[in-house]
C-alpha cells in the first residue's frame, strides 16, 4: 500500500480570535454607555459586507459586532448571548442554515433572521424546517432601512 | 436519349375498371398518396415519374419534369452528388439513405432524406432509379426551436448565476452609500447625490430581483393582483418614462386576484414600460387602468393600456404591438409579450382611437 504523510493540520487553541475579541469590546462598551440596546450579531463571509451592516446597525440604535464564519459566530454566540442574529446563508464551512439550528438549540429565544443573495436557499430552508427549524429569510440586496425595520419588527423575547 | 420507363407507375396509369382492381394501380395509388416525394428517373437522370409530393415539395409539376433532367433540382455544387449516384446506380451498387439538400422552383432549398432504390426491368436489368425524398423542413425548424430554447435555457442559467454574485457586492455597495450619506451634512450637496444614488441602487436591485423572478417563476399558474405587477414596473421604469416626458395614469380598480401564469405578465408589463418612450418619442401620457369587470359570460379583470402621444404620431399602434412583440424583448431582455398574446390573443382588442391615441385593453377571467 503507498505511503501516505498526511499534511500538517494547526491544532486548535483556546485563544480567542481578534473577531472574537472586537465582538466582546463592543458589547462592553455597548453595556457601559448604559443605554439599553439590542445587541446583533451579523455574520457574512465577506467581511466588508458584515462591518457595513454592523456599522449601520450600530447606529440605529443597535448594539452590533460581526463574524466571518458560522464557528466564530457560534462561539460568540455562547460568549455573548446576543439578542439577534443576522446571518449569511452560503458561507464556506458550516452555512447559515446550520448555524442558525445551532444557535437555536443553544439559545431557543433567540430572533434569528438569514440573508441571502444566492440560489438554492429555498432548499437549505426547507430541510431546516422538515428537521422542526423554520428561519426567516430576507433577500440581498436590502436597502438598510427596510433591514433595521425587518429586525425591530422581530422583537427578541 | 432512350426512356426507359420503371416498373414504379404513377398515378395516371388507373384504369377505367377501378384505381384498384390491378398490382400496378394499387401501387400507383400509394405512391400517389405518400406524403414522400416520390420520383424515378433513367440511367441518365431524366425523370420518368412525378409523384404530388414531390409538386408539393419542389414545386414543380410532374408535366414540368418528367422528360426533364433531374439535376433541374440539384442545387449547384451538388451535381458531382448526382452523377455518383448514377454511377453506382448504374453498377447495381447499394446506396445507403442519406441527407441532402435540392433546389426548389421558387429558388429556395429544401432539406431532404433520400432514399435510393434501383429499378430494374422484367428481365432483371437495372432501367433506372426510384428516389424518395422526405421533406425535413419541418423537422428542422423543430429541431432549431429545440436548440434555441435549449440556448435560452443555458442563457438563463448563467444570467441566475451571475445575477446571484452580484447581489453580495450590491449590498455592500449599498450600504456604503447609505453611511457616506449620513456621514455627510444634509446641506451640503454630496448629500443630495448619494441620496439618488441610493435610489439607483433600488432601482437596479429591482431589476436584478426581476430577472431572478423571470427565471424560478414556475409555469404553473399563481394567484395575483395584475395591478401589483404594474405597480413592480413602474418603480423600475418610471424615472425614465418621467425623463421621456411621459406622464403615467395609473387606476386600480381590481379588488380580488387572478390566477394566471405570472411570468407571462411580467413580460408583457416590462415589456410595455420599457417599449413606451421609444414609441412616444416627444412625449406623452401612458394610462394603465385595471378594474374588474363583466365579460359576455364571466366575472374577470380588465386591463386597459392608453397611449397618448404629444402631438400627432402616424402608427402609434403599430409601433406599440411590434415593440410589445418583439422577440428579444427590448434592450433590457425581458421576455416578449408573445405568451400572453397567444394565450388571451382572442380577447385583446387593439385600437387606434385617434391620430394620437391608442388602446390595447384585455380580459382576464377570475377562473
Amino acid at each position: 500500500m503507498l505511503e501516505y504523510s498526511w499534511p500538517e493540520i494547526s491544532q486548535a487553541t483556546d485563544e480567542p480570535s481578534q473577531t472574537f475579541i472586537a465582538a466582546r469590546e463592543r458589547k462592553a462598551r455597548c453595556e457601559a454607555s448604559g443605554a439599553e440596546r439590542p445587541s446583533i450579531l451579523v455574520v457574512d463571509d465577506e467581511v466588508i459586507l458584515a462591518d457595513t451592516v454592523a456599522e449601520i446597525l450600530n447606529i440605529s440604535g443597535f448594539c452590533a459586532f460581526s463574524a466571518y464564519d458560522a464557528s466564530t459566530a457560534l462561539q460568540i454566540t455562547e460568549e455573548l448571548h446576543p439578542d439577534y442574529l443576522l446571518s449569511d446563508v452560503v458561507m464556506p464551512g458550516m452555512n447559515g442554515v446550520d448555524l442558525a439550528i445551532n444557535v437555536r438549540k443553544m439559545f431557543p429565544e433567540m430572533s434569528i433572521l438569514l440573508f441571502s443573495g444566492q440560489a438554492g436557499v429555498a432548499d437549505l430552508l426547507e430541510v431546516a424546517r422538515e428537521q422542526g427549524y423554520a428561519f426567516d429569510l430576507v433577500e440581498k440586496p436590502m436597502h438598510p432601512v427596510r433591514l433595521i425595520e425587518r429586525l425591530k419588527r422581530m422583537r427578541p423575547a | 436519349m432512350s426512356h426507359a420507363e420503371p416498373e414504379l407507375a404513377i398515378a395516371s396509369t388507373a384504369t377505367p375498371e377501378g384505381p384498384f382492381d390491378r398490382p400496378g394501380s394499387l401501387l400507383a395509388a400509394i405512391v400517389e398518396s405518400s406524403d414522400d416525394a416520390i420520383v424515378s428517373k433513367d440511367l441518365n437522370g431524366i425523370v420518368t415519374s412525378w409523384n404530388d409530393a414531390a409538386c408539393r415539395i419542389f414545386g414543380y409539376t410532374a408535366e414540368e419534369m418528367i422528360g426533364q433532367t433531374i439535376l433541374r433540382i440539384i442545387p449547384p455544387g451538388l451535381e458531382a452528388e448526382e452523377a455518383a449516384i448514377l454511377e453506382r446506380i448504374r453498377e447495381g451498387m447499394r446506396i445507403e439513405p442519406f441527407e441532402t439538400r435540392r433546389l426548389r422552383k421558387d429558388g429556395c432549398m429544401v432539406e431532404v432524406w433520400v432514399t435510393i432504390s434501383p429499378v430494374k426491368d422484367a428481365a432483371g436489368r437495372i432501367i433506372g432509379a426510384a428516389k424518395i425524398a422526405r421533406d425535413l423542413s419541418e423537422r428542422k425548424r423543430i429541431e432549431q426551436r429545440l436548440i434555441r430554447s435549449e440556448k435560452l435555457a443555458v442563457q438563463g442559467q448563467m444570467a441566475a448565476n451571475v445575477t446571484h454574485q452580484i447581489n453580495s457586492p450590491l449590498e455592500t455597495i449599498t450600504n456604503l452609500v447609505y453611511l457616506a450619506r449620513l456621514s455627510s451634512p444634509p446641506a451640503e450637496k454630496a448629500y443630495a447625490y448619494l441620496l439618488s444614488a441610493e435610489g439607483e441602487l433600488d432601482r437596479v436591485a429591482q431589476l436584478i430581483r426581476r430577472i431572478l423572478g423571470h427565471y424560478h417563476q414556475t409555469v404553473s399558474e399563481q394567484q395575483i393582483y395584475l395591478h401589483d405587477l404594474v405597480d413592480e414596473f413602474l418603480a423600475v421604469y418610471r424615472p425614465k418614462l418621467h425623463a421621456c416626458g411621459i406622464a403615467v395614469d395609473c387606476r386600480y380598480e381590481d379588488r380580488r386576484p387572478v390566477t394566471v401564469n405570472g411570468t407571462r405578465f411580467a413580460g408583457f408589463f416590462s415589456n410595455l414600460l420599457s417599449s413606451v418612450p421609444k414609441v412616444m418619442s416627444r412625449g406623452g401620457i401612458l394610462g394603465v387602468q385595471v378594474r374588474e369587470s363583466q365579460d359576455a359570460a364571466q366575472d374577470g379583470v380588465e386591463v386597459a393600456i392608453r397611449l397618448r402621444a404629444n402631438g400627432p404620431q402616424e402608427n402609434l399602434l403599430e409601433s406599440a404591438l411590434e415593440t410589445l412583440l418583439a422577440r428579444d424583448g427590448g434592450d433590457e431582455g425581458w421576455t416578449s409579450a408573445q405568451p400572453l398574446f397567444e394565450e388571451y390573443g382572442p380577447a385583446i382588442a387593439c385600437k387606434t382611437l385617434k391620430d394620437r391615441d391608442a388602446a390595447i385593453t384585455f380580459f382576464v377571467p377570475f377562473t
